[in-house]
Protein backbone atom coordinates (compact mmCIF):
# COMPACT_ATOMS: atom_id res chain seq x y z
CA UNK A 1 0.00 0.00 0.00
CA UNK A 2 2.91 2.35 0.91
CA UNK A 3 4.26 2.05 -2.60
CA UNK A 4 1.55 3.47 -4.20
CA UNK A 5 2.05 7.02 -2.71
CA UNK A 6 4.10 8.83 -5.20
CA UNK A 7 3.13 12.27 -3.36
CA UNK A 8 6.47 11.52 -0.69
CA UNK A 9 9.74 11.52 -1.55
CA UNK A 10 12.08 8.68 -0.78
CA UNK A 11 14.23 9.29 1.99
CA UNK A 12 17.78 8.86 -0.09
CA UNK A 13 17.01 11.87 -2.49
CA UNK A 14 17.33 15.21 -0.04
CA UNK A 15 14.69 18.28 -0.94
CA UNK A 16 15.58 21.08 -2.62
CA UNK A 17 15.07 23.02 0.59
CA UNK A 18 17.19 20.66 1.94
CA UNK A 19 20.12 21.46 -0.53
CA UNK A 20 19.75 24.91 -0.14
CA UNK A 21 19.95 25.02 3.79
CA UNK A 22 23.68 22.99 3.30
CA UNK A 23 24.57 25.70 0.63
CA UNK A 24 23.45 28.43 3.29
CA UNK A 25 25.41 26.25 6.14
CA UNK A 26 28.08 26.75 3.92
CA UNK A 27 28.42 30.29 2.88
CA UNK A 28 28.20 30.79 6.72
CA UNK A 29 30.91 28.01 7.54
CA UNK A 30 33.28 28.50 4.63
CA UNK A 31 32.66 32.60 4.72
CA UNK A 32 34.82 33.04 7.61
CA UNK A 33 37.41 30.51 7.59
CA UNK A 34 38.45 31.77 4.15
CA UNK A 35 38.51 35.35 4.97
CA UNK A 36 40.94 34.63 7.77
CA UNK A 37 43.26 32.54 5.75
CA UNK A 38 43.21 35.56 3.13
CA UNK A 39 43.88 37.41 5.95
CA UNK A 40 46.67 35.74 7.04
CA UNK A 41 48.38 34.87 3.43
CA UNK A 42 48.31 38.43 2.88
CA UNK A 43 49.45 39.24 6.09
CA UNK A 44 52.52 36.84 5.61
CA UNK A 45 53.01 38.41 2.28
CA UNK A 46 53.24 41.83 2.74
CA UNK A 47 55.01 42.02 5.87
CA UNK A 48 58.24 40.09 7.42
CA UNK A 49 57.02 40.59 10.81
CA UNK A 50 53.43 39.47 10.81
CA UNK A 51 54.83 34.98 10.67
CA UNK A 52 56.73 35.52 13.68
CA UNK A 53 56.66 33.64 16.81
CA UNK A 54 56.36 36.65 18.66
CA UNK A 55 53.74 38.99 16.62
CA UNK A 56 51.57 35.81 16.65
CA UNK A 57 51.89 35.40 20.91
CA UNK A 58 51.21 39.21 20.84
CA UNK A 59 48.05 38.62 18.59
CA UNK A 60 47.09 35.57 21.04
CA UNK A 61 47.67 38.21 24.30
CA UNK A 62 45.84 41.13 22.59
CA UNK A 63 42.84 39.01 21.42
CA UNK A 64 42.03 37.54 25.38
CA UNK A 65 40.43 40.41 26.85
CA UNK A 66 37.61 40.68 23.73
CA UNK A 67 37.93 37.17 23.35
CA UNK A 68 36.86 35.92 26.30
CA UNK A 69 34.17 39.03 26.41
CA UNK A 70 32.88 37.44 23.19
CA UNK A 71 32.48 33.76 24.61
CA UNK A 72 30.32 35.14 27.18
CA UNK A 73 28.71 37.81 24.49
CA UNK A 74 27.95 34.29 22.42
CA UNK A 75 26.24 32.48 24.87
CA UNK A 76 23.67 35.37 25.66
CA UNK A 77 23.07 35.81 22.12
CA UNK A 78 22.33 32.80 21.23
CA UNK A 79 19.89 32.10 24.10
CA UNK A 80 18.78 35.80 22.99
CA UNK A 81 19.53 37.85 25.13
CA UNK A 82 22.15 41.00 25.15
CA UNK A 83 24.23 42.09 27.75
CA UNK A 84 25.46 45.56 27.03
CA UNK A 85 27.09 45.58 30.55
CA UNK A 86 29.94 44.00 30.16
CA UNK A 87 32.13 46.36 30.85
CA UNK A 88 30.71 47.96 33.34
CA UNK A 89 31.30 44.89 35.21
CA UNK A 90 34.21 44.40 33.96
CA UNK A 91 35.28 47.44 35.43
CA UNK A 92 33.74 46.83 39.06
CA UNK A 93 34.78 43.63 39.39
CA UNK A 94 38.41 44.59 38.96
CA UNK A 95 37.79 47.15 41.21
CA UNK A 96 37.19 44.99 43.93
CA UNK A 97 39.67 42.84 42.92
CA UNK A 98 41.90 45.54 44.31
CA UNK A 99 40.61 45.93 47.25
CA UNK A 100 40.22 42.38 48.10
CA UNK A 101 43.78 42.12 47.48
CA UNK A 102 45.35 45.32 48.99
CA UNK A 103 43.78 43.80 52.24
CA UNK A 104 43.53 39.72 51.69
CA UNK A 105 46.12 38.66 49.21
CA UNK A 106 46.25 38.24 45.12
CA UNK A 107 44.47 34.64 45.29
CA UNK A 108 41.42 36.26 47.50
CA UNK A 109 41.25 39.20 45.19
CA UNK A 110 40.77 37.13 42.00
CA UNK A 111 38.47 35.21 43.53
CA UNK A 112 36.64 38.15 44.75
CA UNK A 113 36.35 39.62 41.49
CA UNK A 114 35.21 36.67 40.10
CA UNK A 115 32.31 36.50 42.61
CA UNK A 116 31.78 40.30 41.98
CA UNK A 117 31.33 39.66 38.33
CA UNK A 118 29.12 36.13 38.61
CA UNK A 119 26.79 38.46 40.81
CA UNK A 120 26.01 41.53 38.71
CA UNK A 121 25.53 38.61 36.13
CA UNK A 122 23.15 37.13 38.36
CA UNK A 123 21.43 40.60 39.14
CA UNK A 124 21.03 41.22 35.13
CA UNK A 125 19.54 38.02 34.62
CA UNK A 126 16.97 38.75 37.41
CA UNK A 127 15.98 42.24 35.92
CA UNK A 128 15.84 40.70 32.46
CA UNK A 129 13.51 37.36 33.43
CA UNK A 130 11.92 38.51 36.96
CA UNK A 131 10.60 42.17 35.43
CA UNK A 132 10.64 41.12 31.88
CA UNK A 133 12.15 44.25 30.63
CA UNK A 134 13.96 43.48 27.14
CA UNK A 135 17.49 42.43 27.51
CA UNK A 136 19.11 45.51 25.95
CA UNK A 137 17.38 48.21 27.83
CA UNK A 138 17.75 46.60 31.13
CA UNK A 139 21.66 45.85 30.88
CA UNK A 140 22.38 49.04 29.27
CA UNK A 141 20.71 50.35 32.37
CA UNK A 142 22.40 48.55 34.66
CA UNK A 143 25.54 48.89 32.79
CA UNK A 144 25.05 52.68 33.88
CA UNK A 145 24.71 51.69 37.73
CA UNK A 146 27.84 49.46 37.57
CA UNK A 147 29.76 52.17 36.15
CA UNK A 148 28.36 54.29 38.80
CA UNK A 149 29.31 52.17 41.27
CA UNK A 150 32.91 52.14 39.72
CA UNK A 151 33.59 55.30 40.60
CA UNK A 152 31.77 55.47 43.70
CA UNK A 153 34.38 52.31 44.78
CA UNK A 154 37.60 54.46 43.56
CA UNK A 155 36.34 57.69 43.82
CA UNK A 156 37.29 58.43 40.81
CA UNK A 157 40.97 57.74 41.20
CA UNK A 158 43.17 54.46 39.58
CA UNK A 159 43.52 51.98 42.63
CA UNK A 160 46.66 50.11 43.17
CA UNK A 161 47.40 46.60 45.44
CA UNK A 162 50.36 47.43 47.66
CA UNK A 163 53.86 47.69 46.53
CA UNK A 164 55.10 44.13 47.53
CA UNK A 165 52.17 42.44 45.66
CA UNK A 166 52.32 44.12 42.76
CA UNK A 167 54.63 41.52 41.16
CA UNK A 168 52.28 38.49 41.53
CA UNK A 169 49.12 41.13 40.36
CA UNK A 170 50.61 41.01 37.53
CA UNK A 171 50.93 37.31 37.25
CA UNK A 172 48.68 37.05 34.29
CA UNK A 173 51.39 38.81 32.07
CA UNK A 174 53.65 36.56 32.47
CA UNK A 175 54.37 34.02 29.63
CA UNK A 176 54.63 30.65 30.20
CA UNK A 177 55.49 27.07 28.38
CA UNK A 178 54.55 25.38 26.89
CA UNK A 179 54.12 27.99 23.90
CA UNK A 180 55.31 30.95 25.66
CA UNK A 181 51.80 32.32 25.76
CA UNK A 182 51.03 34.48 28.62
CA UNK A 183 48.83 33.48 31.14
CA UNK A 184 46.23 35.84 30.13
CA UNK A 185 46.55 33.78 26.58
CA UNK A 186 46.08 30.66 28.54
CA UNK A 187 43.10 31.90 30.59
CA UNK A 188 41.64 32.85 27.14
CA UNK A 189 41.85 29.23 26.13
CA UNK A 190 40.44 27.88 28.73
CA UNK A 191 37.60 30.21 28.21
CA UNK A 192 37.18 29.03 24.89
CA UNK A 193 37.42 25.28 25.86
CA UNK A 194 34.71 25.48 28.66
CA UNK A 195 32.22 27.45 27.26
CA UNK A 196 32.59 24.97 24.16
CA UNK A 197 32.18 22.47 26.03
CA UNK A 198 29.01 23.68 27.88
CA UNK A 199 27.54 25.05 24.70
CA UNK A 200 28.08 21.90 22.12
CA UNK A 201 28.40 19.25 24.86
CA UNK A 202 25.80 19.68 28.25
CA UNK A 203 22.01 19.66 28.22
CA UNK A 204 22.26 23.47 29.36
CA UNK A 205 23.66 23.98 25.59
CA UNK A 206 21.07 22.64 23.80
CA UNK A 207 18.37 24.72 25.97
CA UNK A 208 20.07 27.60 24.91
CA UNK A 209 19.55 27.20 21.75
CA UNK A 210 16.41 25.78 22.37
CA UNK A 211 15.27 29.22 24.15
CA UNK A 212 16.78 31.65 22.06
CA UNK A 213 15.15 29.83 18.67
CA UNK A 214 11.70 29.63 20.07
CA UNK A 215 11.24 30.94 23.35
CA UNK A 216 7.82 29.85 23.30
CA UNK A 217 8.11 25.89 22.43
CA UNK A 218 10.87 25.68 24.77
CA UNK A 219 9.09 26.65 27.23
CA UNK A 220 6.33 24.40 26.13
CA UNK A 221 8.82 21.55 25.88
CA UNK A 222 9.51 22.17 29.66
CA UNK A 223 12.28 24.03 29.54
CA UNK A 224 12.76 27.36 31.90
CA UNK A 225 13.62 30.13 29.54
CA UNK A 226 14.21 32.50 32.87
CA UNK A 227 16.98 30.16 34.26
CA UNK A 228 18.46 29.24 31.16
CA UNK A 229 18.56 33.21 30.67
CA UNK A 230 20.05 34.29 33.99
CA UNK A 231 23.10 31.40 33.89
CA UNK A 232 23.70 32.82 30.19
CA UNK A 233 23.93 36.35 32.04
CA UNK A 234 25.39 34.62 35.01
CA UNK A 235 28.46 33.61 32.55
CA UNK A 236 28.47 36.75 30.71
CA UNK A 237 29.10 38.10 34.47
CA UNK A 238 31.92 35.84 35.29
CA UNK A 239 33.67 36.46 31.58
CA UNK A 240 33.39 39.82 32.24
CA UNK A 241 35.38 39.96 35.61
CA UNK A 242 38.27 37.40 33.60
CA UNK A 243 38.42 39.95 31.21
CA UNK A 244 38.56 42.75 33.79
CA UNK A 245 41.44 40.96 35.90
CA UNK A 246 43.61 40.25 32.64
CA UNK A 247 43.29 44.72 32.14
CA UNK A 248 44.23 45.09 35.92
CA UNK A 249 46.85 42.37 35.84
CA UNK A 250 48.18 44.01 32.54
CA UNK A 251 48.19 47.43 33.88
CA UNK A 252 48.77 46.82 37.20
CA UNK A 253 46.15 49.10 38.68
CA UNK A 254 42.16 49.59 37.70
CA UNK A 255 39.90 52.23 37.32
CA UNK A 256 36.41 53.21 36.95
CA UNK A 257 36.54 53.70 33.36
CA UNK A 258 38.17 49.94 32.65
CA UNK A 259 37.68 48.49 29.79
CA UNK A 260 34.77 51.13 28.22
CA UNK A 261 33.03 49.86 24.98
CA UNK A 262 34.34 46.17 25.28
CA UNK A 263 31.35 44.61 24.90
CA UNK A 264 30.56 46.35 21.52
CA UNK A 265 33.63 45.02 20.14
CA UNK A 266 33.34 41.64 21.54
CA UNK A 267 29.46 41.37 20.24
CA UNK A 268 30.78 42.58 16.69
CA UNK A 269 32.97 40.04 16.91
CA UNK A 270 30.80 37.57 17.93
CA UNK A 271 28.87 38.57 14.80
CA UNK A 272 31.25 39.13 12.41
CA UNK A 273 31.81 35.21 13.20
CA UNK A 274 28.58 34.40 12.02
CA UNK A 275 26.59 34.07 15.09
CA UNK A 276 23.26 34.73 14.27
CA UNK A 277 21.98 38.38 16.55
CA UNK A 278 18.18 37.10 15.88
CA UNK A 279 19.49 33.58 18.67
CA UNK A 280 19.04 30.05 18.28
CA UNK A 281 21.92 29.80 16.22
CA UNK A 282 26.17 30.14 16.32
CA UNK A 283 28.91 28.61 18.15
CA UNK A 284 32.05 29.02 20.08
CA UNK A 285 34.54 29.11 17.52
CA UNK A 286 32.53 31.67 15.95
CA UNK A 287 33.36 34.23 18.79
CA UNK A 288 37.13 33.14 18.31
CA UNK A 289 37.18 33.61 14.69
CA UNK A 290 35.54 36.86 15.06
CA UNK A 291 37.91 38.35 17.15
CA UNK A 292 40.80 37.16 15.70
CA UNK A 293 39.65 38.74 12.14
CA UNK A 294 39.13 41.77 14.16
CA UNK A 295 42.71 41.53 15.90
CA UNK A 296 44.28 40.59 12.36
CA UNK A 297 42.71 43.87 10.94
CA UNK A 298 44.59 46.15 13.57
CA UNK A 299 47.72 43.83 13.74
CA UNK A 300 47.84 44.06 10.14
CA UNK A 301 47.41 47.90 10.02
CA UNK A 302 49.92 48.21 12.99
CA UNK A 303 52.58 46.10 10.97
CA UNK A 304 52.23 48.21 7.98
CA UNK A 305 52.34 51.49 9.39
CA UNK A 306 48.87 52.27 7.73
CA UNK A 307 46.29 55.00 9.38
CA UNK A 308 44.13 53.18 12.10
CA UNK A 309 41.29 55.12 11.12
CA UNK A 310 40.27 53.69 8.00
CA UNK A 311 40.72 50.72 10.32
CA UNK A 312 37.29 51.63 11.72
CA UNK A 313 35.63 52.12 8.69
CA UNK A 314 36.75 48.69 7.90
CA UNK A 315 35.60 46.93 10.89
CA UNK A 316 32.50 48.86 10.87
CA UNK A 317 31.93 47.43 7.24
CA UNK A 318 32.75 44.21 7.62
CA UNK A 319 30.23 44.40 10.90
CA UNK A 320 27.89 45.65 8.47
CA UNK A 321 28.08 42.57 6.01
CA UNK A 322 28.49 40.03 8.73
CA UNK A 323 24.56 41.30 9.58
CA UNK A 324 23.60 41.24 5.81
CA UNK A 325 24.30 37.97 5.11
CA UNK A 326 22.77 36.41 8.35
CA UNK A 327 19.74 38.45 7.08
CA UNK A 328 19.81 37.20 3.53
CA UNK A 329 20.42 33.40 4.61
CA UNK A 330 17.50 34.07 7.00
CA UNK A 331 14.90 35.51 4.62
CA UNK A 332 15.70 32.51 1.80
CA UNK A 333 14.14 30.48 4.70
CA UNK A 334 10.71 31.80 4.35
CA UNK B 1 4.09 17.44 31.51
CA UNK B 2 5.77 15.74 34.27
CA UNK B 3 2.41 14.37 35.10
CA UNK B 4 2.64 12.03 32.20
CA UNK B 5 0.39 14.91 30.14
CA UNK B 6 1.68 16.26 26.71
CA UNK B 7 0.92 18.74 24.51
CA UNK B 8 1.05 18.63 20.29
CA UNK B 9 0.06 22.63 20.26
CA UNK B 10 -2.12 24.21 17.46
CA UNK B 11 0.83 26.35 15.86
CA UNK B 12 3.75 24.25 15.01
CA UNK B 13 5.82 27.53 14.06
CA UNK B 14 5.18 29.42 17.21
CA UNK B 15 4.97 26.94 19.65
CA UNK B 16 6.01 23.50 18.41
CA UNK B 17 8.67 23.59 16.93
CA UNK B 18 12.67 24.98 16.10
CA UNK B 19 11.95 25.09 12.80
CA UNK B 20 16.24 26.31 12.28
CA UNK B 21 16.90 23.03 14.32
CA UNK B 22 17.69 19.71 13.26
CA UNK B 23 15.17 16.66 13.40
CA UNK B 24 17.07 15.23 16.15
CA UNK B 25 17.49 17.80 18.62
CA UNK B 26 13.83 18.76 17.71
CA UNK B 27 12.23 15.24 18.72
CA UNK B 28 14.23 15.25 21.71
CA UNK B 29 13.92 18.66 22.65
CA UNK B 30 10.99 17.83 25.26
CA UNK B 31 13.22 14.50 26.77
CA UNK B 32 16.41 16.46 27.63
CA UNK B 33 16.88 14.64 30.43
CA UNK B 34 16.58 11.40 29.51
CA UNK B 35 19.01 11.37 26.99
CA UNK B 36 21.70 12.89 29.52
CA UNK B 37 24.11 12.13 32.56
CA UNK B 38 24.97 14.50 35.10
CA UNK B 39 24.13 17.55 32.64
CA UNK B 40 26.61 15.91 29.71
CA UNK B 41 24.29 14.80 26.56
CA UNK B 42 25.16 11.26 25.47
CA UNK B 43 25.24 12.15 21.52
CA UNK B 44 23.95 8.21 21.21
CA UNK B 45 21.17 8.36 23.68
CA UNK B 46 20.16 11.21 21.57
CA UNK B 47 19.72 9.80 18.01
CA UNK B 48 18.30 6.29 19.18
CA UNK B 49 15.46 8.17 20.71
CA UNK B 50 14.90 10.74 17.76
CA UNK B 51 15.62 7.64 14.98
CA UNK B 52 12.93 5.62 17.50
CA UNK B 53 10.14 7.89 17.12
CA UNK B 54 10.87 9.30 13.84
CA UNK B 55 10.59 5.77 12.60
CA UNK B 56 7.53 5.06 14.21
CA UNK B 57 5.89 7.99 12.80
CA UNK B 58 7.57 7.55 9.12
CA UNK B 59 9.17 11.17 8.73
CA UNK B 60 10.40 11.63 5.35
CA UNK B 61 11.93 13.76 3.66
CA UNK B 62 15.89 14.66 5.64
CA UNK B 63 17.46 12.53 8.18
CA UNK B 64 18.18 13.40 11.74
CA UNK B 65 20.77 16.27 11.13
CA UNK B 66 18.57 17.96 8.58
CA UNK B 67 16.76 21.28 9.49
CA UNK B 68 12.83 21.06 10.44
CA UNK B 69 12.24 23.94 8.34
CA UNK B 70 13.08 22.31 4.93
CA UNK B 71 10.33 19.56 5.41
CA UNK B 72 7.12 19.26 4.40
CA UNK B 73 4.04 20.62 6.49
CA UNK B 74 2.82 17.19 7.12
CA UNK B 75 6.62 15.92 8.32
CA UNK B 76 6.74 18.88 10.53
CA UNK B 77 3.64 18.25 12.51
CA UNK B 78 4.90 14.12 12.62
CA UNK B 79 8.14 15.73 13.76
CA UNK B 80 6.21 17.37 16.12
CA UNK B 81 4.20 13.93 17.29
CA UNK B 82 7.48 12.88 17.57
CA UNK B 83 8.81 14.74 19.95
CA UNK B 84 5.84 14.52 22.51
CA UNK B 85 5.66 10.60 21.94
CA UNK B 86 9.34 10.18 22.89
CA UNK B 87 8.50 11.03 26.50
CA UNK B 88 5.81 8.19 26.76
CA UNK B 89 2.97 10.70 27.72
CA UNK B 90 -0.33 8.84 29.51
CA UNK B 91 -2.48 11.68 28.19
CA UNK B 92 -1.73 13.36 24.71
CA UNK B 93 -3.61 16.78 24.71
CA UNK B 94 -3.48 17.09 20.57
CA UNK B 95 -4.73 20.28 19.25
CA UNK B 96 -5.88 20.82 15.70
CA UNK B 97 -3.28 18.34 14.90
CA UNK B 98 -3.97 18.32 10.82
CA UNK B 99 -4.14 21.64 9.93
CA UNK B 100 -1.88 22.71 7.28
CA UNK B 101 -1.52 18.84 6.49
CA UNK B 102 -1.25 16.95 3.39
CA UNK B 103 -4.19 14.40 2.38
CA UNK B 104 -1.65 11.32 3.24
CA UNK B 105 0.46 12.55 6.64
CA UNK B 106 -3.46 13.55 7.51
CA UNK B 107 -4.32 9.62 7.30
CA UNK B 108 -1.25 9.07 8.71
CA UNK B 109 -1.28 11.45 12.18
CA UNK B 110 -5.15 10.13 12.21
CA UNK B 111 -3.59 6.37 12.04
CA UNK B 112 -1.37 7.44 14.87
CA UNK B 113 -3.72 8.92 17.09
CA UNK B 114 -5.70 5.81 16.92
CA UNK B 115 -2.49 3.68 17.52
CA UNK B 116 -1.61 5.16 21.01
CA UNK B 117 -5.26 5.25 22.24
CA UNK B 118 -5.47 1.79 21.53
CA UNK B 119 -2.53 1.51 23.40
CA UNK B 120 -3.68 2.47 25.92
CA UNK B 121 -2.79 6.42 26.30
CA UNK B 122 -5.45 9.03 26.91
CA UNK B 123 -5.68 11.11 23.94
CA UNK B 124 -7.53 14.68 23.85
CA UNK B 125 -8.21 15.80 20.72
CA UNK B 126 -9.09 19.52 19.72
CA UNK B 127 -10.39 20.11 16.46
CA UNK B 128 -12.86 21.91 13.98
CA UNK B 129 -13.52 19.46 11.73
CA UNK B 130 -16.39 17.44 12.63
CA UNK B 131 -15.30 14.47 10.34
CA UNK B 132 -12.14 13.88 12.25
CA UNK B 133 -13.56 14.76 15.26
CA UNK B 134 -16.19 12.07 14.79
CA UNK B 135 -14.02 9.04 13.28
CA UNK B 136 -11.66 9.79 16.38
CA UNK B 137 -13.02 9.78 19.36
CA UNK B 138 -15.18 7.76 22.05
CA UNK B 139 -16.78 11.25 23.04
CA UNK B 140 -17.16 14.25 21.82
CA UNK B 141 -17.78 17.35 23.77
CA UNK B 142 -18.91 20.62 22.21
CA UNK B 143 -17.52 24.16 23.01
CA UNK B 144 -19.17 27.60 22.29
CA UNK B 145 -17.95 30.23 23.19
CA UNK B 146 -16.01 29.03 25.71
CA UNK B 147 -18.82 27.15 27.27
CA UNK B 148 -19.97 23.19 26.96
CA UNK B 149 -22.86 23.04 24.65
CA UNK B 150 -23.42 19.31 24.33
CA UNK B 151 -21.87 16.19 24.73
CA UNK B 152 -22.12 13.01 22.46
CA UNK B 153 -20.85 9.69 22.48
CA UNK B 154 -19.13 9.44 18.77
CA UNK B 155 -20.95 6.47 17.46
CA UNK B 156 -24.47 7.37 18.16
CA UNK B 157 -24.48 10.91 16.59
CA UNK B 158 -23.84 12.94 13.99
CA UNK B 159 -21.73 15.48 11.62
CA UNK B 160 -25.09 17.43 11.79
CA UNK B 161 -26.04 17.17 15.28
CA UNK B 162 -22.59 18.16 16.29
CA UNK B 163 -22.41 21.31 13.61
CA UNK B 164 -25.84 21.83 15.17
CA UNK B 165 -24.96 21.74 18.71
CA UNK B 166 -21.59 24.19 17.39
CA UNK B 167 -22.90 26.18 15.41
CA UNK B 168 -27.33 26.88 15.56
CA UNK B 169 -28.49 29.71 17.47
CA UNK B 170 -31.16 28.72 19.92
CA UNK B 171 -31.39 31.98 21.43
CA UNK B 172 -33.25 32.97 17.89
CA UNK B 173 -34.81 29.59 17.42
CA UNK B 174 -36.67 29.95 20.36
Amino acid sequence: MTDTTPATAPRSVPSPQGRRADRSRLVRDYGIVFSIAILVVLLSISTDTFLTAGNLRNLVDQMAVVGIVACGATLCIISGVFDLSSSAMLAVSAITGVFVTQSFGVGAGFLAAIVVGGVLGLVNGLVVTGIGVHSFIATLASSIVFRGVAVLLTGGSIVYPLTNQMDSFRVLNYQVNPGGLTLASWTFIAVLAVTWFLLSRTTFGRELYAVGGNAEAARLSGISVARVRILALVISGITASLAGLILASRGGSAQASLGSGLELTAIAATVVGGTSIMGGEGAIWRAGAGVLILQLFSNGFNLLGWDTTYQQVLTGALILIAVSVDQVLRRRRR
Amino acid sequence: MRAGIAMVPESRKDQGLHLTQSVRDNVTMASISRISRGGVRRPGAESRLAADATARLDVRGADLGGQVWTLSGGNQQKVMFAKWIARKPDLLIVDEPTRGVDVGAKAEIHRLITDLARAGTAVLLISSEVEEVLGLSHRVIVMRQGRVSASFTASQTSPEEVLAAAFADKEVVR
